[in-house]
């Protein structure tokens, strides 16, 4: 920009002193003497003319150069300008890549300072969050700590409250063994008080015989009779005295058992309320349902009881349950193990393998074989069921059935794809004996039950060549539960866990083909790993879903539809907490609260087994024809062995259509009117006469829900009136036969559908 | 049936009046009913559903001949070219299906492709009771869960307490399909063990009804209704349904089956003009896992193949014969189809879209729907292209006119499928 201006400047000055040369020339023209001035002024004239030509030329070049100065000048100054322009650009340019170069580093240098802030509070981020998780931990452990202390705290006391009932049931023991030693002693001391009375009675008597003697004695006599009297006279003082004191000692003895007497009832319920605490303590520690009162156990309680974790029983069984107290009522049903066993053994034949020789026969004694061997084993499938029915009505252990039965509907397999009784029958020792035990070994030993393999196709399921019936249901049906917690594909990479779990055919054993096992990993539940069936099984048993979905259909079965979802909660818990031991949760809901309620007691409806069952045992039936019963559960809907699908029987409602409800009341009228239902020797020597009572006796002792008062007395009305009691062992057979007509009449209602 | 004269209550308890014979030889209890049940009038129309249970394979009941990865897919399940009965360029029926494409010829058969509902439930039982219900809330056995035919019957019969109304024949459970809350309807495996057979005395008769009514002093908790409700039912109904049964000689030929023999059962009742509308029988169930052919696939489901035609076909012959074709519209569906790839044991898992069949004069016959690709699958499933509710919208809307928004609880779109 500098030079530029210079130039400009400098052209200006010169143009300024060429004009003001001009000016100066014209004015120095002035005239002197006239000619010569005239001459001179001529002269003058022409000079000044010519001056004034030459500048007007001047002028003219001067102008001409001044427009040359001009127009270069605008030339210039154009140029100037578009250089200047130019030059503004280029500045401009310059100005603006100096700007855009300072911007830039003006942003390199916020973004390193941001970069340096994100990584400032990265790190402040990472500095928190291991805070939180150190805190997370610290409270982890602070909570587990107390978890664990509560815990420990419970347990002591649980421990306590256990050691507690137990001194009080030593003391109630003692109490009641004091009752007798004291009776006893009172006894002797009122007898050695009575021998004592009676010595001391002879000596008085031998006192006031020597006092009459020596009154009538001569008076040489005298002085040995009154020796005599006076040794009499001290006998019977000192027969006095002993008497005396064998008074106040039976006296004592005697206050002393009647004390004993009074302290029995106070020791029994120090007993009873010991037994609450300590089960309420005990519930508590599991993180369980809270228990009933004893003070609530009453006979209803007890049947309810009988019925649900058993088949029912006879109204003396009823009774001695509810006398034993609600805590020894429900060990006595559920510590299984310390009722004997129930000593019926069942021995089915495994199937047959064909000898090599009889490819050699001809075609119809080989279809002879094949035909008698087909019969031999539907036949021993027939035994069995009829051996099951027996062993669930008269089993010690009933509540060991009634879980059978229950796992047999839950790990549901059926004879008609199988045709191979030993392999069920396996299944079902499997069932009874891991079924009242723990569920863990027991879905363990689903995974190798040959039944369950061989119902659900797992013995074609190869590696490579998958077939996922067994991994669905063990997910859907066996543990989980239908949509509680898996996907699709854990369901397959489950099958493939599966991969090579078979059985031997003729044996019947579990056996794994380690060849066909799809080695490969597999990714169940998240978890990555080379898993194989067995891994299955625990991961299985590690999702929480597992303990929930058995407690709930263990507490459905056993007490009620859809309960509250703390309840199975609270189940499931002490499920799972206790390493899947079964039965201190199934304790823990028999003594609860819940299965004493309003929603649970008398609202089942019956299945046909737990209808037919619970009737022989209701009754007491002896000399049961096992046919008969099995034909009975099969047309009720109920074939043992033989449930409609992998899910099992459909409970509860599902057991009642308009044509089962009459099926129902037909069966059950017909095996309580079988000959060997001895009615009679249900009520003898209950003092019952009137047909109302006779009535109100046999629907108490086999239907759980009262009829109607009305019902009863049309009942009554019906049945007419009896011979007297007393003849009813002579006229036994017509009196029989009256009764069961009442019987399958009460087995013909609505009322003997639930229990 | 044979005419030899009844004899214990003991045979009638093992056997059923079946084996034992009826009519001139019925015992008393069998004719005190009034036998006449209230006469449905011959334009009335019936709906039957057909369950197939167990989930049955579409690929091998429709073969989708025309594409060529059903044939990679398919090594030990597949039905031949050479067997397919042809329907279209793309589909055709399994072989054992003759007699579906007579009846599609005289205009009385139609299949839908493809059907299915959005969020699949590959469980039997769950996936049964979403087709049975319409929705996904009904559970069989579940107080208050109702099926969509049953609450056609809410909605069309209110205040008509017929219990027949609506009958299941064979299935062991009382079928959601059928079950509204007002109609819970009845079920029999067999009209021959559908009687009371106790107390025969008048008296004890007598006393037998007065012990199942329903008593104003006793508890009565809605377990206990409906025990008692049932009671009241079956007494109100059996033996008008066994004299109606017993009493109708068809010309038709059944399969023995215990399927083909519900068929006949129905096609009884509604020849004696019995009151039903809705009716349910399930095919499957008297054969260990129905349709569920993980293994074996070929021979066992060919057998049911064999016997759904052979005993659907009696039924359209038999209500053709009768007169009451016109009034009658059946329809098969089942829990789900199957995997589209089989599995290596001879069979296939469970999987997704199905077909489904219509039968009676007012169907519109042919193929309906769209053929779900072979090669755009949902973890290896079928893709559904028909909401199985359009098809029940069809039925609702079209045959038996009336809304079908408030019995299915949304709106599907129509398949036109029905006349």
């Amino acid at each position: 920009m500098r030079p530029t201006n210079h130039c400009f400047w400098a052209a200006s000055v010169i143009l300024a002193t060429i004009g003001g040369v001009g000016v100066t020339v014209a004015q120095e023209a002035v005239p002197a003497p006239l000619k010569q001035a005239r001459m001179v002024a001529e002269k003058a004239a022409a000079d000044k003319a010519e001056a004034a030509k030459a500048a007007a030329a001047t002028m003219a070049t001067a102008k001409a150069a001044a427009e040359k100065m001009t127009a270069a000048d605008t030339a210039a100054k154009t140029a100037t300008t578009a250089k200047a322009a130019a030059e503004k650009a280029v500045k401009d340019a310059d100005a603006k890549a100096a700007a855009a170069k300072k911007a830039l580093a003006e942003k390199d240098a916020a973004a390193k300072v941001a970069a340096q802030q994100v990584a400032a509070a990265k790190a402040a981020a990472d500095k928190a969050a291991a805070a939180k998780t150190a805190a997370d931990k610290a409270l982890a452990a602070k909570t587990t700590a107390a978890t664990n202390a509560g815990a420990t705290l419970a347990a002591e006391e649980a421990y306590h409250a256990k050691i507690g009932a137990e001194k009080a049931a030593a003391e109630k023991a003692k109490a009641a063994k004091a009752v007798g030693a004291k009776a006893a002693a009172a006894k002797t001391a009122a007898d050695q008080l009575a021998a004592a009375k009676g010595v001391a009675d002879k000596a008085a008597a031998d006192k006031t015989t020597a006092e009459k003697a020596l009154a009538d004695a001569a008076e040489a006599d005298k002085p040995a009779l009154q020796k005599t009297l006076d040794e009499k006279t001290a006998a019977a003082k000192a027969a006095t005295d002993k008497a005396n004191t064998a008074k106040a000692a039976s006296d004592k003895a005697a206050a002393e058992s009647l004390a004993a007497q009074k302290a029995v009832p106070v020791k029994a319920s120090a007993y009873v309320a010991a037994q609450d605490k300590a089960a309420a303590t005990h519930a508590t520690a599991l993180g369980g349902l809270k228990p009933l009162s004893s003070a609530a156990w009453d006979y209803g309680k007890a049947r309810h009881l009988l019925v649900r974790a058993g088949f029912g029983g006879t109204p003396q069984e009823v009774q001695n349950l509810y006398a034993m107290g609600l805590h020894n009522a429900v060990n006595h049903l559920v510590d299984i193990y310390e009722r004997p066993t129930a000593n019926m053994e069942f021995d089915p034949l495994r199937l047959e393998r064909p000898e090599p020789w009889e490819g050699r026969l001809a075609t119809t004694e080989r279809s002879n074989l094949s035909s008698r061997r087909t019969s031999r084993e539907r036949r021993q499938q027939a035994e069995m069921r009829r051996w099951w029915l027996q062993r669930m009505a008269e089993s010690p252990r009933p509540l060991q059935e009634k879980l059978t039965l229950f796992w047999h509907d839950h790990f549901a397999v059926q004879y008609k794809k199988l045709y191979r009784t030993y392999i069920l029958y396996q299944q079902n020792q499997l069932l009874r004996t891991y079924g009242c035990d723990n569920y863990a070994a027991l879905l363990r030993g689903i995974a190798h039950d040959p039944a369950t393999i061989a119902f659900l196709d797992n013995h074609v399921n190869f590696k490579g060549s998958g077939n996922e019936n067994l991994g669905r249901e063990i997910l859907e049906l066996f543990s989980l539960g239908e949509g509680q917690g898996y996907t699709e594909e854990d369901l397959r990479e489950a099958s493939r866990t599966l991969t090579g779990y078979n059985y031997d055919s003729w044996t019947g054993q579990f056996r794994f083909l380690a060849t066909r096992h799809d080695g490969t990993e597999k990714t169940v539940f998240g978890r990555k790993g080379n898993w194989g069936g067995d891994d299955l099984v625990d991961l299985l048993l590690q999702h929480p879903s597992t303990a929930k979905y058995t407690a709930q259909k263990l507490f459905v079965f056993f007490a009620y539809e859809d309960p509250e979802p703390e309840v199975v909660d609270q189940l499931a818990h002490v499920l799972r907490s206790g390493s899947y031991n079964l039965r201190p949760m199934l304790r823990n809901m028999f003594l609860s609260e819940q299965f004493y309620s309003d929603r649970a007691m008398g609202t089942h409806i019956k299945g046909p087994v737990e209808l037919a069952v619970g009737t022989i045992r209701d009754l007491g039936m002896k000399n049961v024809n096992y046919a008969t019963v099995d034909s009975a559960v099969t047309q009720m809907g109920q074939y043992l062995f033989e449930p409609p699908n992998v899910a099992g029987w459909n409970e509860n409602r599902a057991w009642i259509t308009a044509e089962r409800i009459l099926t129902r009341y037909n069966q059950m009228s017909n095996l309580v009117e079988q000959p060997n239902v001895d009615v009679v020797a249900l009520l003898e020597g209950k003092g019952l006469q009137t047909p109302r009572e006779i009535v109100d006796h046999l629907a108490k002792a086999c239907l759980v829900v009262d009829p109607s008062d009305q019902k009863c007395a049309d009942l009554a009305t019906y049945l007419g009136d009896l011979p007297p009691a007393a003849e009813w062992a002579a006229k036994r057979d017509m009196v029989n036969a009256k009764l069961r007509v009442i019987l399958a009449l009460l087995m013909s209602t609505p009322e003997s559908q639930v229990g | 049936m044979s005419d030899i004269k009844i004899a214990t209550r003991r045979e009638f308890l093992t056997h059923g009046l079946g084996m034992v014979g009826i009519g001139a030889a019925l015992p008393n209890f069998l004719l005190r009913s009034s036998l006449a049940g209230p006469k449905a009038q011959s334009d009335e129309r019936i709906v039957v559903a057909l369950a197939l249970i167990g989930g049955h394979d579409g690929l091998s009941d429709v073969p989708p001949y025309g594409h060529k990865e059903y044939y990679e897919y398919r090594k030990l399940t597949r039905i031949e070219e050479r067997d397919v009965i042809k329907l279209n360029d793309e589909v055709g029926l399994h072989p054992n299906l003759g007699g579906f494409k007579e009846l599609q010829d005289e205009g009385k058969f139609a299949t839908v492709l493809g059907t299915a509902y959005p969020n699949f439930n590959l469980s039997h039982f769950v996936g049964r009771d979403i087709w049975e219900s319409a929705n996904r809330s009904g559970r069989t056995g579940k107080d208050g869960s109702t099926g969509w035919l049953g609450r056609y019957l809410d909605h069309a019969f209110k205040g008509n307490n017929d219990p027949k109304l609506s009958l299941a024949v064979g299935p062991g459970r009382h079928p959601l399909t059928v079950t509204g809350a007002d109609h819970p309807g009845i079920a029999f495996k067999s009209p021959d063990s559908f009687a009371f057979v106790g107390d025969q005395s008048e008296k004890g008769y007598a006393l037998y009804r007065e012990l199942n009514e329903l008593s104003k002093d006793n508890r009565c908790t809605p377990d206990d209704q409906f025990v008692t409700q049932t009671a009241i039912n079956a007494n109100a109904s059996s033996e008008t349904i066994r004299e109606l049964v017993s009493g109708y000689k068809s010309k038709v030929t059944y399969p023995d089956t215990q399927f083909g023999n519900s068929l006949r059962t129905i096609a009884g009742l509604i020849n004696r003009g019995m009151s039903t509308r809705v009716y349910y029988a399930a095919q499957g169930i008297a054969v260990f896992g129905g349709y569920d052919t993980h293994v074996d696939q070929p021979r066992r489901h060919g057998q049911l193949m064999d016997e759904l035609c052979q005993s659907v076909s009696a039924f359209q012959q038999d209500l053709a014969q009768q007169g009451n074709e016109e009034r009658v519209l059946t329809f098969t569906f089942s829990e789900f189809g199957r995997r589209a790839k089989e599995n290596y044991s001879g069979g296939t898992d469970h999987g997704l879209a199905q077909p489904m069949f219509l039968f009676g004069p007012g169907v519109k016959a042919g193929v309906h729907g769209t053929q779900p690709s072979l090669t755009d699958l949902d973890q290896d499933n079928l893709k559904m292209t028909t909401d199985f509710r359009s098809v029940y919208t069809a039925i609702l809307e079209k045959w038996l006119g009336v809304p079908a928004e408030p019995i299915l609880g949304a709106k599907y779109p129509l398949l036109d499928c029905v006349v």
